[in-house]
Formats: structure tokens, sequence, C-alpha cells
């Protein structure tokens, strides 16, 4: 299939009427240059839509009809668009229509009021879906409609336990014509059951409760292999279908990781602000308690003067009272001498001379005493305010707590400051972004996991009561072919060859699969050296699940985890895309929308010059920074076309122009 | 569609049997299936291999 030239009507940013023409037949490589914007992707997806009647965004869901209508026709209540394909197939001019019109602009209204055409020489085809589906199936259109970031699908297969190997196991083994041998094995065992229940009715119509209770077994055994069979089906389809959902989900959890890891550092902030804000109240509640008894430390100057005049009073009163007690003992004393110079029988004085001194000195200390008699007894209250005053002044405040705490204060609140700060970054990126959907998108996919597994057990199971049908049922068949009848013999000739040609085709499936496995991997091998500027790895490995290994010139395996690296990963992801293509069974035009995005200047040049040899037609879809005029020499000679995509602002929507000159 | 891999694969497998089937039938099959490859046309893809072995061995 190549494409000769695409009309467009009404189409995403396409107002009225467009088209594009693919000279030289469609062949060679044909570009579609475009910044941002100017509707490239729009483009591809124009042509996916009138091959397969729908299109999905970049997170896999699909675009509703009312969105791709253009907005402008929608405005004018214009409900109608539609692309058409014109192309070359196996020599045969043939052309794709596909048109929705609605009354209103409703989906279901879209999808309703749908036409598709195929008409190869001007002739319309019967069953155009199927006629699509032959030229181009839909499973396959990965392989020929891509963007760089799809390229991401193919990384996957260097993740050998990745969901979506499964996936593009089946699309690469269709692409490589496996399906041939399996549709054929599956058909021929469909047409031997025929046969075989055939064989059972005749049987039955024999005679006799033998043959009828036989062919009642045999026919009832039929019945059940082809109902497990169909189940077996069914939960092969739905494993895939939740295989399909789970790989979406991943990547639309990949295209997420920049909000994952805002919405984590948005909850790290919050709890940061929230930890500093607790500080911050522990540090005001530190600084009432010092206001609490900050009086003490007003006061305490005050204090210390009190208790000096307290102990002042309090010294001088002990020390008169000191002194009085002091005097009293002396004059108690004096008296006992005085008692002691008279007799104790008769009170005659002994010596008058020191009776006389005595007499004197008594009366100088009652003198004395007389002057201490106002001194009061030791007042304890004194002693009491001053204990009170000591624990005061003792418990007064440091004013370096107080900065301690001010100084705790002020470096908490910069910090909530700067947090804030970076919080009200981090929302702006987010703007509308809903953060909660990465951990919801995880919860999904767990379940989705959880019901993979229950449902491959299920099949499993299904698949072992095959088997042990299947045994039955060949007992039952030794037994039937022993009867010997014209009839039956003819049916028995008929089951065996009909057995035989299905186990040729069930042996050649692996022989199949083998070669072009080898040829896929040596294809591979070859584009990934032409490919990488170093020369350190020998070659690529397939594995039976196309998972891929790189092996050193040393013979090593090397694990992804070791050598990864983006680049390489994308330049062996294009390998085996261009290995598969190559080796393709089915020959269909490759439109690549942004494919060196992700590539640097050497890879993206090395996969340039390669591009020619990758398909018959080649469309890239490219913006200025990817094709530059360095690139665009390695492609002379093969690019047959050039043309530019222009966005004229909303009302005239985008044009498809021919380059100017000079790029 | 290259079918000739295919056939010769299928041909080859046939050959070392130790009673081969004719090798015309196989490659009828073979060019059936390619023109018969979607869900929908199994039903008459099927009538047309069980019309092809009854045309074999009556």
């Amino acid at each position: 299939m190549n494409i000769t030239h695409i009309r467009i009507h009404n189409f995403g940013p396409f107002y009225g009427d467009h088209e594009i023409i693919f000279p030289n037949n469609g062949v060679g490589v044909h570009l579609m240059r475009g910044n941002t914007g100017q509707g490239k992707t729009s483009l591809q997806r124009a042509i996916l839509w009138s091959l397969y009647g729908k299109v999905r965004d970049r997170k896999g869901k699909d675009i509703s009809p009312t969105s791709l209508l253009n907005k402008v026709a929608q405005k004018e209540k214009n409900y109608i668009f539609w692309v058409h394909i014109h192309f070359i197939h196996e020599g045969k001019n043939c052309v794709i229509s596909r048109q929705m019109k609605a009354k209103f602009n409703q989906d279901s209204l879209y999808e309703s009021g749908m036409e598709l055409n195929v008409t190869e020489e001007g002739v319309p085809k019967k069953n155009p879906l199927q006629e699509i589906e032959r030229i181009i199936p839909q499973d396959l259109s990965r392989f020929y409609f891509f963007d760089g970031e799809m390229l991401r699908d193919y990384e996957d297969l260097l993740e050998q336990y990745s969901s979506s190997i499964k996936i593009l196991k089946d699309s690469i083994e269709h692409i490589l014509g496996i399906p041939y041998l399996t549709t054929a094995r599956g058909d021929l065992n469909q047409v031997q059951i025929g046969f075989e229940k055939y064989r059972a009715k005749i049987i039955k119509n024999l005679g006799g409760k033998e043959y009828e209770k036989l062919s009642e077994e045999y026919e009832g055994i039929c019945d059940a292999i082809i109902s497990t069979e169909d189940n077996i089906k069914k939960l092969g389809n739905q494993i895939q279908g939740l295989d399909e959902e789970i790989s979406r989900l991943t990547r639309v959890l990949a295209d997420l990781e920049p909000t994952k890891i805002l919405a984590e550092r948005k909850i790290k902030l919050d709890s940061d602000i929230r930890l500093n804000r607790e500080k911050i109240e522990q540090e005001l509640l530190k600084l009432q308690h010092l206001n609490a008894i900050y009086y003490k430390t007003v006061f305490a100057d005050v204090s210390k003067n009190i208790i000096q005049v307290f102990d002042e009073k309090h010294r001088s009163t002990m020390e008169k009272y000191d002194r009085k007690q002091r005097l009293k003992k002396t004059e108690h004393d004096i008296q006992d001498s005085i008692d002691g110079v008279k007799c104790s029988l008769c009170s005659h004085v002994l010596d008058p001379e020191r009776l006389s001194s005595f007499n004197k000195q008594k009366e100088l200390i009652a003198a004395e005493i007389e002057t201490l008699t106002e001194v009061p007894e030791p007042n304890l209250q004194y002693e009491r305010y001053k204990t009170i005053l000591d624990i005061s002044l003792k418990s007064q405040i440091n004013r370096d707590e107080y900065k301690q705490i001010n100084k705790v204060k002020i470096l908490l609140e910069y910090d909530i400051a700067i947090y804030q700060t970076q919080l009200d970054e981090i929302q702006s990126k987010l703007g509308d972004v809903d953060d909660k959907q990465p951990s919801r998108i995880i919860a999904e996919i767990k379940n989705f996991e959880r019901e993979l597994g229950r449902l491959r057990q299920v099949k499993k199971d299904e698949e072992e009561k095959k088997i042990k049908q299947l045994e039955t049922k060949s007992i039952l068949d030794q037994q039937l072919s022993s009867i010997n009848k014209d009839e039956l013999n003819i049916l028995k000739n008929r089951i065996e060859i009909t057995r035989k040609l299905a186990n040729i085709f069930d042996e050649a499936i692996t022989i199949y699969r083998e070669n072009r496995r080898l040829e896929v991997e040596a294809e591979a091998t070859r584009i990934f050296k032409q490919l990488r500027s170093k020369t350190d790895f020998e070659s690529l490995k397939i594995n039976e699940n196309y998972g891929l290994y790189i092996i050193t010139k040393g013979g090593d395996v090397l694990d992804r985890a070791v050598w990864r690296s983006a680049g390489e990963e994308q330049i062996v992801a294009f390998a085996l895309v261009g290995a598969l293509n190559k080796c393709a069974q089915i020959q269909a035009p490759i439109f690549m929308d942004a494919p060196f995005g992700r590539l640097d200047l050497r890879h993206g040049s090395q996969v340039i010059s390669y591009l020619p040899q990758m398909s018959q037609q080649i469309v890239l879809l490219v913006t200025d920074r990817e094709l530059r005029l360095e690139d665009e020499k390695l492609l002379s000679g093969y690019i047959k076309s050039d043309q530019t995509l222009i966005h004229r602002g909303e009302e005239r929507g985008s044009f498809i122009i021919p380059t100017p000159s000079g790029g | 569609m290259n079918s000739e891999e295919i056939v010769e694969i299928v041909q080859r497998i046939n050959s070392k049997s130790s009673s081969p089937v004719d090798e015309n039938i196989l490659r009828r099959i073979i060019l059936l299936v390619i023109d018969y490859p979607l869900e929908d046309d199994r039903g008459i893809c099927q009538e047309e291999l069980r019309k092809m072995i009854i045309e074999k061995v009556g």
C-alpha cells in the first residue's frame, strides 16, 4: 500500500477542504514540516480515523467525534467532516472514504451517521471494514503510524516482565505472518470436528443402543471441547483487554511522573509547614511562661534592696537582742558573786569592798539592760519574706532565654516562608491537575493485576480441562473408527487427513515462528549496529516473547539496569521497529510524528540516514529542530515532496502548503 | 504477502512424514487463509477447506 494523496474536510484544525499529494506514486520520503501546534499530529490522526473510525489521544483515550469536528465548522453548524485516502494496493488504485455527519453536534448522532466506503479501481467493495483489515490491520497500525513517544512501547520489551510485552508479542507475531498458520490450524481443527460430529450422527442412525450411547457420548465430548475452546478464547480476550488497560495506565502513570513527584513534594512541604507551626506554638508557650514570671525579673532590684534592708534590720535587732541576753547572764553571774561575798548562813558581808564593786557593776549592767529593754524579740516574719524574695530572685528570667526563643521562632518562620514559596510554585505548576490521580492509578493498576492473575488461573484450568476432554475424545475416536461401514470409512479418511493437515500446520507454527524470530533478530542487530555510534555491543538477542537483550563483544548479556540509557533504549527500540517493518508480511507507508524528539543529534542523524531503507513510503512529520539542513542532506535523492503545515489562527485553522524554498 | 516461506516449511514437514499428503493441498490451504484472514471470514474459509478435503478423499 502506498498513499498517493489525502483529502481532508473539516477535520480537527483543517477547516474546509485540504489536499496532500504524495508524488512518485507515494514512493520515497515525504516531508511534512510544522512546528508545535500547526496540525502534524491531527494530520496523522485524520489518516488513522479514516482507516479505523476512531483515534486516541496520547493518553490512550478515544477522542470523541464532536472533538474531531473543526471548531469553526461547529460554530457554523456544519456538522460534517470526512477524510479520503487514495492509495495503490497490489497495483490497483483504491480509495478509502470515511465521513461523519450529524444533524446536531452530538457524539451518538455522528456515530450513527458514519459512512465508510472502499473502492478498488472505482468499484465499491462489499465489506469495507474487512477490506481495510486485509490491507492494514488495526492492531498493526502501531508499526506504521507512530510518534517518538510510542517508541517507549518497544523500550518496554527491554523490561522482561513488562505487561506490554504480551500485547506487543501478538502484534509482532501478526506483522510477521504467524497468524496465517495458527488460523489454518484452527480452521482445520474446526473442519475435523464437523466431520467427527457428522460421523457420530451416522453411527446413531445405524441403530442399536450401543451405537446410540457411543455417538451421544462422542457428540457430547465434541460440544464440550467447543465450549471449552470458546471459554479459553473469551478468557484470552479478557486477559488481553486487561493487559492493554494496564499498559495504558502504566503509560499514563509514566506521563504523570512529574505530577507524582510534585504531589509527593507538596505533601512533604505541607507536613514540614505543619511541623514548624507546631514548634512555633511550643516556643510561644515557653514565651507565655516567661512572661508570666517576668514581674520577678522586673522587681529583682527592688527585692535585693528589700532583702538588704531586711538583713540589716534583722542583724541589728539580733545584735541588740544578743547583747541584752549576754548582759542578763552577766547580771546573773554578778548576782551570784554578790551572794558569794555574804555568809550563806547569816548573810554577813564578808568582803564589803568586793561587794561594793559587784554592786556597782550590777547597777551599770542593769542600767545598760534598761536601755535595751525596748529591743523586741526576733521577728520571724522577716525571715519568711526574705526567703520568698530569695526564691523570687533565683527564678528571675535570663534575658538570653528570650533571645533564644525569638531566634528559634524567627528561624522557624523563615523556613515556613521558604516552604510556602515552594508550595506556591508547586501549586502553580500543578494548576488544575489532580495531584491525587497518580495514587488512584496505582491502586487501579493493582486491582487490574489481581484480576489478571485470577483470569490467568481460570484460563489455565480451562486448558487443563481441554486436555482431559481431548483424551476422552481420543478413546471414543478409536471405538468409533473400529466400526466398519463404507460411509464411515470415507468419513474416517476425511477425519484422518484433516487431523494430519492440522498437525503439519501445528508443527510449522513453531518452526516458522523461530525462523522469523531469528530473521528479526539478525535484521535488528544489523540496524542497531548501523544506528549506534559505539562498537562495544555485539548484537541484539530476542527471546521467544520478543523480549530484547544486548550482547556485548565478550558474549555477556547486559542487564538493562546496568547499561540503562534513554538514548540507547530508543536506538534499540528503533532497530526493532525497523527490523519488524523489514520482515513484515504487509507493505504499508510509515508515518512518523516527531520521531527524533528523544534522540540526541548524532543518533538522530544516524536514524535519518537509515529511514529510506525502512519502507517504500516514509512520511516524516517534523519540526525544524528535528530536521536540520545537515539532516536533509542525508536524505538527498530520497525526498519526493516537501510540504509545510501552518496554523493561521482559530478562524482559519491549519493549511498545507509547499515548503517555501530555503526550508 | 509472501507465502513461499510458509509453503516451504509446511512442505518440508510433510515430506518427512511417513505418509505425506499431497503438497498441492498444503499450498491451497495457505492461500485460502491469506485470502480470508479475518475473524468474520472463518465460516467461509472452513467451508472451503471442508470442500477441498472432500474433493481430495471423497
